[in-house]
């Protein structure tokens, strides 16, 4: 499951960042602009990871967010707004693409 | 031999509190991430040396993402490690992320103290730190601060001298495993019961809650703006210059004889042998007026509700709310910090699309900002003008400027190359304002526009009246006059407005006053003076931040969308 698809108001634990990019159609869905569809075309899946992906990753690290890291949704805003998620006492607003690279699990 | 100290850190971490409260120059200080974009300068004295000390804009790291985070992470390459110091300030409530940087700095051996900033938020968030024991795990002095009350500023300054480099130095992979470690080891958290203001937290970024908070949040922001504008105008301004000020102005008017080429310039022309503030246009008389009276109340005013915006800490969650809205036009949700603050004056406006990502996103913002964002100013002086049509004035007005700006931001997120990121930002915890700080910050601002709008103003008046004076404006409204006409509808003579438009736009809207316009001519020309171009202030910064050609491109866009947009409303009224 990824961050998208979490429920709200439970410790979730990170157990990857997907550093791939996603299919074109997802990133239109998602009303990402021109330059994004055709960084994807890097990004198949197997790849390394894309460039997009990468910097994900690496923003997410920047701020504290890795494998392992536990965090907990608190808002999720409509039509693929963005997502406010609690790590410790630090309240962050990820935009839906890079939620939907977070890939968590439930923890008790 | 210490030369210079520098104030790094995430963003919103303090750090132009405590550069205040060491060098006593004033910085803006707000409550969320991205406040400083610039380096700014100080100086403190240490053992009766002057020693320099730089404010860097927050970055998260020395690997910069942004422009903001570039000017940081350069700082520290261009400076000797032998000559500076680095004060490392860290939100002691958000320990761990801090650390990140924390290592990072360490790493680059430059003599470093670290600053536990908000410290006294701590204590009502449960949070216990050992810090000796982080001192001795990290190798270098550890000081305690509340950078907005001064506290611990002292024992900072004290320890300046005998800050030493650490040799604490892991590698980039092990660097979060080492500070989980060392967390582990220093830091306590209790678990407490959810305060009021963190349920206030909750519900501003709700998604259906949040939606009728902002429109409250903002339908009150902007009558208290009016309400407060207004009142000092109706009240103190126009009060103390009718009566003080017009019967010294009726006397020197006198000594002139009422006419002639010195009375022009200094008192312009008498209406009905009167003063008239909006329409004589003489130095003295319009020239003061403009900024004093009409215009500085509502810059008191709209800047007093923006500071207590920032400080409280809402800024971050509108942007969250309004991200939807704001991918429309090709940027991310805090590309509406920037609008916001171009709506007090369009230069800071402009600087703080720094705070974007991709070049594509500072070109969309900064031009939209400056296209369809009219500065306070220029809002002033249209409440003034069109204040007698009340809403059937506005709504026109600033509802054709809100469609300008959605449809030209969506045309260009469309045809600009490049990429438009998320959103991806920290957002603050609500903080209550400390108001001494507050009126400091409100205070520095209304002393910015004075010192950086009044001469301009004078000049504007003073150009004005020397181009009438010496047929300039005569010849040119009647080259460009009758295509005026044609296309805007405005009579020949308004063309003067568009001229010293490019000077200040308060002043090219004062002008309109005394041609008579009806409110379809006003709001007409309103719009067109909003968008035609920037003032020259705003144009000096934009071609620094844009860069030549990207500035070149923003001025077509600029020109001919004005043009268009005003023909289209010319055909409307």
């Amino acid at each position: 499951m990824n961050l998208v698809e979490a429920k709200q108001h439970v410790a979730l634990k990170v157990i990857s960042i997907e550093a791939g990019g996603r299919s074109q159609r997802a990133q239109r869905h998602m009303g990402m602009g021109r330059g994004a569809h055709r960084m994807s075309r890097h990004a198949m899946p197997g790849h390394m990871g894309s460039r997009r992906g990468l910097r994900i990753q690496k923003r997410l690290g920047d701020m504290g967010i890795r494998e392992g890291t536990i965090i907990r949704k608190v808002s999720q805003q409509a039509f693929r707004g963005p997502i406010v998620v609690e790590i410790g006492r630090m309240r962050l607003a990820i935009g839906p693409f890079m939620a939907a690279a977070i890939k968590v699990e439930e923890i008790e | 031999m210490i030369k210079k100290i520098l104030l790094m850190g995430n963003p919103n971490v303090g750090k132009s509190a405590i550069f205040t409260r060491l060098t006593s120059v004033r910085v803006i200080v707000s409550n969320y991430p991205g406040t400083t974009v610039e380096f700014t300068k100080g100086s403190i004295r240490l053992d009766g040396k002057k020693v320099e000390v730089v404010d860097a804009p927050g970055t998260y790291t020395l690997d910069p993402n942004s422009p903001a985070e570039k000017v940081a992470a350069n700082l520290l390459k261009e400076n000797d490690p032998k000559e500076t110091v680095v004060v490392n300030i860290v939100d002691s409530t958000n320990l761990e992320r801090n650390l990140n940087l924390t290592l990072e700095l360490l790493s680059a051996g430059f003599p470093t103290i670290v600053v536990l900033n908000f410290w006294d938020e701590t204590a009502h968030k449960g949070i216990t730190i050992d810090v000796d024991r982080l001192s001795e795990l990290l190798n270098v002095k550890v000081i305690t601060t509340v950078g907005i009350t001064g506290k611990g500023i002292k024992e900072l300054k004290e320890n300046l001298n005998n800050a030493k480099p650490s040799d604490f130095n892991v590698p980039k992979e092990q660097r979060w495993n080492t500070i989980g470690n060392i967390i582990e080891e220093i830091q306590t958290v209790k678990h407490h019961h959810h305060t009021f203001l963190q349920g206030l937290e909750e519900a501003s970024t709700h998604p259906v809650a949040g939606f009728p908070i902002a429109l409250i949040v903002l339908f009150v922001s902007f009558y208290v703006i009016r309400f407060i504008g207004e009142g000092l105008i109706g009240w103190v301004f126009e009060p103390l210059f009718n009566n003080l000020w017009a019967p010294v102005l009726m006397k020197i008017s006198t000594l002139l004889t009422h006419s002639g080429f010195w009375h022009n310039i200094l008192i312009g022309n008498l209406v009905n042998g009167e003063i008239d503030f909006f329409q004589s246009f003489g130095i003295l008389s319009t020239g003061l007026y403009i900024p004093i009276g009409a215009v500085l109340p509502y810059i008191f005013s709209f800047y007093l509700i923006l500071s207590l915006l920032e400080d409280i800490g809402y800024l971050p969650r509108l942007a969250i709310l309004l991200d939807r809205l704001m991918h429309q036009i090709g940027i991310h949700g805090m590309g509406f910090i920037p609008m916001l603050l171009g709506l007090g004056c369009n230069v800071p406006g402009a600087l703080a699309t720094r705070i974007m990502e991709t070049r594509k996103e500072r070109f969309i913002s900064a031009t939209v900002m400056a296209i369809a964002v009219p500065c306070m100013a220029q809002i002033a002086m249209i409440f003034g003008l069109l204040g007698k049509y009340g809403f059937r004035g506005f709504a026109p007005l600033f509802g054709t400027l809100f469609i300008v700006w959605l449809v030209l931001g969506k045309i260009m997120a469309k045809f600009v190359r490049g990429e438009s990121p998320e959103i991806f930002t920290e957002i603050p915890p609500y903080r209550f304002p400390y108001f001494t700080s507050l009126f400091k910050k409100v205070w520095m601002r209304v002393q910015w526009f004075l010192k950086e709008a009044l001469p301009f103003v004078l000049l504007g008046v003073l150009l004005v009246n020397l181009l009438y004076t010496f047929g300039v404006i005569d010849l040119l409204s009647r080259i460009f006059g009758p295509g005026l006409s044609k296309i805007l509808g405005l009579p020949p003579t308004a063309i003067a407005a568009l001229l010293i438009g490019f000077l200040r736009k308060d002043v090219a809207v004062g002008m309109l006053a005394p041609l008579g316009l009806s409110m379809g001519q006003l709001v007409t020309a309103s719009v067109v003076l909003t968008m035609y171009f920037p003032c020259v202030a705003t144009f000096v910064v934009l071609t620094r931040e844009l860069g030549f050609w990207d500035m070149l491109k923003s001025a077509i866009i600029m020109v001919v969308s004005a043009f268009f947009v005003g023909w289209i409303l010319n055909l409307i009224y």
